[in-house]
């Protein structure tokens, strides 16, 4: 069946089989930063934008996006690039693989703030991430990297001290209350 | 991987019906979030995507397919269209409002953002799934749903039916109530925070009582045998109760959970679900509702 | 600098070495360029993709793939009777590997759900799935063995084929019985010193068959090269080892072989065995055709290698006032149905934990590696360690709750030090220990004292558990790591290396040991990825060998190197060597004085023992690679009393000028190093765990992890191993449950039911480091990459028995059994 999507702003027809997913699609025509690394939705390493919204494009067919607009990580290089250094810089760019999943919705992450007009917490930023997965970093460099970069996007981002305990001696004295 | 013979965008709900009553293998697509799980191959696939069921709308509440335990009529209901997304129910203040945040708290640890862009409520209620927070939470509400063919019924009705479905799930009716009418908790117990939960239970009062549902039984949601017509301040006995009842369901083991356990903790986080629901109410304005 | 040196400040003079440079290959990676094994297969390379087996245990009676041939796009179907007959091992090993050659490509008998029955060969994936649905194949079924408890001298025989190998005899295989291996090491009198302690416990515990689950799954291509040769490339980390399992599987030479490493997604010990390369260089060997495959997350899960369970009995004994003095370990080891790594893991299990309480009186290591009807298992961060390390240290644990005494008293008592000689740990003797300060500062940092082992908040508990780990830093006298090194022209150099970056960066950190040695910025040293046909031999990133004996190679080369420059630009200026002076940017020569006698003999030829001669004794190991800035190797860096130079020449022109013509050529040194022993590196870890009394549920509120690797070479790099490495220990003890259903068919067969760490289940990881000198390792280097993966497990299985009073000795701890037991 006969499909265009527009891809990083050019659109591609093409006559694709009925089941063809988007994943396929895009790097069928070339776009081989969207990865593939489970079968069950779990991984977030095929993590594309539809029209601006970060989704799973291994679980997308192709035929339900026909006429809509797809952003994959080639048409954000530019944009990525701050990003980019600041996850360089923390040493946490390890293996690369989850790598172009996570820029994409790091990004989306940042666009969604700045439309609702307020930084995220850390909190929701490990919420947001919580469906892209690494198994490399164990992800407190990718915290680092991440809080630098949002706290040049957000004037009232405030990142946590990562090197300070969590629960430091004085929670000792509320020992017995409600945690 | 699932194979697809031909890929229908049907251009109505009627259309679709047409397609599934004619043709037995003829199959709604929902989200697609699990097609790659499948070997199987579907002749017919149904996208809904032109079929205009991706919004949200505020309007007059329907016919009696109103939760039998209600005392006062609802003046709106929020009719939620299938392929409205996770996400977009999330994230909606209309929904959060109508709900006092109850489908956010819900839905918020379902894999990631990224797969609640793409799964709908249609495909989440359709697949009457054990483990489903969406139905916990949509039982507990006393929403109904609405099928291109069967029409209107509680979701209590749809969840009973076997069988592949002969009808097109259309919409979601959730009730809207005055602020401060609903008080509502959630709670679920996780092997690990994105999992699939052991056991998730919902707690929702409103002017007619409290409605409890535990799910993943690992069986789905289902209403504990406690709760219509009770007041929203509970006594420690009310809660043992509650609990006790919990414990009376069937439960049965799997990969995530013991049928002891489950069973065991379902009381645990009935009370917990009462106790946080009446904790919210707390907080709310307009406490006519708290007896 | 020389690399043996007693004076550890020294180290604050480097300039390269503990630098956090940034990985040469990061910004490549961020953007998304195509840098990985699926990117670069042909466009016309037929698809693979491989039947299964569903059965346990099944001889094929008869297969049929007459309809699947006929699939349009269908190229081949093969099956048992296709592939040659010589059995081989998927173990990336040193050769002769210490694994049975027990494989065949395709097999007529079949021994775990998921073993592989057929390869279909198409023009795309959807024609080769329809011609699997399409294979018809008759199994004679067999009587599986899949408790592995049951399997030694079980009736079943899993291996009593013909063609069996053995190439390692210490591996004591009896595999008509089902063992692949069995040993033991004793040391001292075990029953006396049992007899005379004050408390004796004895515990068995039960780790299992985790998923390393890096993010790229296993993925290789073979196509013909332009001489005729099979040329693979794949997603490994052991491209030496692959060529030769290819070779072996397909009865052809080595040297029919070529083997390409391009960038891979995260391997963590999966790809140190080989996987599917040998379907595709088979199926290219008979088509003539580039052909590649890619497997699935499921396949991946249920027909690779794991880490292999292990059941571990400890017993231990010791005084009232906390002195062990006797240790008895055994170790069952679940080998699975094909025994790669099996002989060698298990070793681990007991020779790098029982080393942590080297003065025990008495100590004995015993074990036994088992075949059965299970998904087969290899290598994963830790090789045994982590197993090991879970039991013993969680018995450590239970023995410091039954004597009242603190963890962290009770192991600062017993550690190892610095000197010792150790019989358990291969007869090494341990030069560079900073276990003890790493306990003290984890205490510090975590808030041990402040807060006490437990803390009641209600609903919630908390508690507090530690553990040690160990590791060691390459093979001892097996692995090798070589370089080569060569100056460009226009005064770059490139770094030609073997070992293998799996994201590491690895790659890196040779960079930053060549810049040191070469007095330059990294920036001047190109590294080039792996191809067995250009790249220096090297065994491969395993075992923790990258940075200690890969690392040794680039010093040694940059010395040599070094040298040869000195001599040339002598040939150029007609001068003596011994008057060319080098400190990274420029050659210059001085006017010869009178102590040119002297000065002659300071460029000797690299002096280093014998291997054979080598002994642990630190005096036999001296070696004497100096680098850049010293005398030896650099000559004087400036004479006080000389005036100005004679000669002179930037490094550039100096390069250019090599390769001027007439009998130039680009300068290069090649080095290859092995060592007699590896230093162990340290770690210590302790967990901060929430649990929910009433659900059971357990929270890593904070966890904290001290290293000593020596001399930290990088420090993001290396704080990002530690964290990444305490993530997948925290999966490992808490979420990560591999399970089979009654016909031995793996249920877990996906990230939607193996759960793996999200970012909203680790908590905080803080790191610090502790550094000792290593004076065998590169500028005091030992390594860091597996030690980090040992301490979640029996940590946090402490940290919940101080919080609930129940210790959890089964991996993983799930909120069930904390409130009902195993």
């Amino acid at each position: 069946m006969n499909v265009a999507i527009e891809v990083n702003g050019i659109k591609i027809a093409d006559d694709i089989e009925p089941d063809t997913t988007l994943f396929e699609f895009l790097r069928g025509h070339g776009f081989k930063s969207v990865k593939c690394g489970c079968e069950t939705t779990n991984c977030g390493l095929c993590t594309v934008w539809l029209d601006e919204e970060p989704v799973l494009s291994c679980a997308t067919f192709a035929a339900r996006v026909d006429g809509r607009r797809v952003t994959t990580l080639e048409g954000l290089q530019a944009e990525s690039a701050a990003l980019a250094r600041c996850i360089a810089e923390e040493g946490a760019e390890q293996c690369g693989f989850c790598a172009p999943g996570l820029v994409m919705s790091v990004l989306a992450l940042e666009r969604a703030y700045r439309a609702a007009g307020h930084a995220p917490t850390p909190a929701e930023v490990d919420h947001y991430l919580a469906g892209n997965l690494c198994r490399c970093t164990g992800y407190m460099s990718q915290r680092r990297a991440i809080d630098r970069y949002l706290a040049e996007c957000f004037d009232y981002f405030t990142a946590p001290d990562l090197f300070a305990p969590v629960d430091p001696v004085a929670c000792a004295a509320d020992a017995g209350k409600e945690a | 991987m699932l194979t697809i013979g031909k890929y229908v965008r049907a251009q109505s709900a009627a259309e679709a019906l047409e397609l599934v009553r004619n043709n037995r293998r003829a199959t709604v697509l929902g989200g697609g979030m699990w097609l790659r799980l499948g070997t199987g191959s579907l002749p017919v696939a149904i996208d809904l995507t032109d079929c205009g069921l991706n919004s949200i709308e505020e309007v007059p509440a329907g016919p009696a397919g109103a939760a039998p335990d209600e005392t006062e009529p609802r003046a709106t209901e929020l009719r939620i269209g299938a392929y409205v997304t996770l996400r977009q129910v999330e994230t909606n203040a209309a929904v959060a409002a109508a709900t006092n945040g109850l489908l956010a708290r819900a839905v918020r640890d379902i894999v990631g953002v990224q797969f609640r862009n793409g799964a709908t409520i249609g495909g989440s209620v359709a697949g009457r799934l054990g483990f489903s927070d969406v139905v916990c939470a949509l039982l507990a509400l006393g929403a109904d749903v609405e099928l291109e063919g069967a029409g209107r019924m509680p979701l209590a009705q749809f969840l009973a039916e076997k069988g592949r479905m002969r009808d097109v799930l259309t919409h979601v009716y959730v009730p809207v109530r005055p602020a401060g009418a609903l008080v509502a908790g959630y709670q679920a117990v996780r092997r690990a925070v994105t999992d699939f939960p052991v056991v998730n239970v919902c707690a929702a009062h409103d002017n007619g009582g409290w409605r409890v549902v535990v799910g993943a039984r690992p069986a789905k949601a289902t209403l504990i045998g406690w709760g219509s017509g009770k007041p929203l301040s509970l006594s420690a006995e009310d809660l043992a109760a509650a609990a006790a009842a919990a414990e009376e369901l069937a439960y049965s083991g799997n990969m995530w959970g013991g049928e002891k356990y489950r069973r065991q903790i379902a009381g645990v986080l009935v009370r917990r679900a009462l106790e946080a629901a009446v904790a919210s109410a707390a907080d709310c304005p307009g406490e006519e509702a708290a007896q | 600098m020389s690399m043996i040196v007693t004076d550890p400040s020294s180290r604050a003079d480097l300039k390269h070495i503990g630098a956090s440079e940034v990985k040469k290959d990061a910004y490549a990676l961020l953007a998304g360029k195509p840098l990985f094994t699926d990117d670069l297969a042909p466009a016309d390379a037929l698809t693979l993709k491989v039947l299964h087996s569903p059965h346990a245990f099944a001889r094929i009676r008869s297969i049929d793939t007459t309809r699947a041939e006929k699939v349009p796009g269908v190229v081949a179907v093969y099956t048992y009777k296709d592939v040659p007959q010589s059995r081989f091992t998927l173990a990336g090993q040193s050769y002769p590997e210490a694994s049975p050659y027990d494989r065949l490509i395709l097999d007529q008998v079949v021994r775990y759900v998921g073993d592989e029955v057929a390869i279909v060969a198409a023009e795309n994936v959807r024609a080769a799935e329809r011609a699997l649905r399409l294979i018809k194949v008759d199994y004679e079924l067999l009587d599986p063995v899949l408790d592995f408890t049951q399997a030694k001298g079980n009736p079943s025989v899993i291996h009593a084929e013909d063609g069996y190998l053995v190439k390692a005899g210490w591996i004591n295989n009896d595999r008509m019985n089902n063992v692949v291996a069995s040993g033991q090491s004793v040391v001292g009198d075990l029953d006396k010193t049992f007899a005379e302690a004050d408390v004796v416990l004895e515990r068995t515990y039960h780790s299992k068959a985790n998923a390393q689950a890096m993010m790229e799954t296993f993925r290789s291509f073979a196509e013909i090269d332009a001489y005729g040769r099979i040329c693979i490339t794949s997603s490994t980390q052991v491209p030496f080892h692959v060529r030769r399992m290819v070779a072996n599987a397909l009865e052809i030479p080595q040297a029919q072989v070529r083997v390409i490493k391009p960038r891979i997604g995260g391997g963590f010990g999966a790809k140190q065995s080989g996987c599917n390369e040998i379907f595709c260089a088979f199926v290219t060997s008979r088509t003539g055709r580039p052909s590649k495959i890619s497997y699935t997350r499921e396949e991946t899960c249920t027909a690779s290698n794991a880490r292999h369970e292990m059941q571990i009995t400890v017993k231990i004994g010791a005084k009232r006032d906390g002195r062990i003095t006797a240790i008895d370990l055994y170790t069952l080891s679940n080998q699975g149905a094909y025994g790669e790594h099996g002989p060698t893991t298990v070793g681990l299990s007991g020779h790098k934990s029982l080393p942590l309480y080297n003065r025990v009186e008495a100590s004995r290591f015993a074990f036994d590696v088992v075949y059965s009807n299970t998904m087969p298992t290899g290598a994963y961060r830790g090789y045994g360690a982590t197993q090991g390390l879970f039991a013993l240290e969680s018995a450590v644990n239970e023995l410091a709750d039954e004597l009242g005494i603190d963890p962290c008293e009770l192991r600062l008592k017993n550690l190892v030090r610095e000197g010792e000689f150790m019989p358990q740990y291969y007869g090494n003797t341990l030069f560079s220990c900073a276990a003890d300060r790493c306990i003290k500062r984890a205490q510090e940092m975590i808030g041990w004292k402040e807060k006490g082992l437990r803390r009641d908040m209600g609903t919630h508990v908390r508690g507090l558990g530690v553990a040690l780990s160990m590791q060691g830093s390459a093979i001892a006298g097996v692995d090798i790591g070589s370089v080569d090194l060569r100056l460009e022209e226009d005064g770059f150099y490139t770094l030609n290396i073997g070992a293998t970056d799996m994201g590491t960066g690895c790659d890196t950190i040779l960079a930053q040991f060549a810049a040191e040695a070469l007095g330059c910025a990294t920036d001047r040293i190109v590294v080039r990825g792996v191809d067995t046909d250009s790249s220096p031999y090297d065994t491969g990133s395993y075992a923790s060998a990258s940075t200690y004996l890969t690392g040794m190679a680039v010093v040694k080369a940059a010395e040599q190197l070094i040298r040869s420059f000195r001599e040339y630009a002598a040939k150029l200026w007609n001068i003596d060597p011994a008057d060319v002076t080098f400190d990274g940017e420029k050659l210059v020569a001085y006017a010869a004085s009178d102590e040119k006698d002297v000065r002659a003999s300071a460029l000797p030829v690299p002096q280093e023992p014998e291997f054979s001669q080598v002994t642990g004794d630190i005096e036999h190991m001296v070696r004497t690679y100096e680098v850049v800035g010293s005398e030896a190797v650099s000559g004087a860096a400036s004479a006080p009393e000389l005036a100005a130079p004679t000669h002179e020449m930037d490094l550039t022109a100096f390069a250019n000028e090599c390769v001027r013509g007439g009998d130039g050529d680009c300068l290069t040194a090649h080095a290859a190093a092995s060592s007699p022993t590896s230093p162990p590196p340290y770690m210590a870890g302790i967990a901060e765990v929430d649990v929910d009394k009433e659900t059971g549920e357990v929270t890593v509120v904070d966890y904290v992890g001290v290293v000593d690797c020596g001399t930290v070479v990088n420090e993001n790099l290396a704080r990002v191993q530690v964290e990444g490495g305490i993530g997948q220990g925290i999966g490992m003890a808490l979420t990560e449950d591999v399970q089979y259903d009654a016909r031995g068919r793996m249920r877990t067969r996906s990230f939607m039911q193996y759960k793996i760490p999200t970012r909203e289940d680790v908590g905080r990881i803080r790191v610090d480091f502790c550094e000792s000198y290593e004076p065998t390792g590169p500028y005091g280097a030992k390594s860091i990459g597996e030690v980090v993966i040992n301490t979640p497990s029996p940590a946090i299985a402490s940290a919940v028995a101080h919080a609930v009073g129940r210790q959890i000795r089964e991996l993983p701890i799930t909120p069930e059994k904390i409130l009902f037991g195993e």
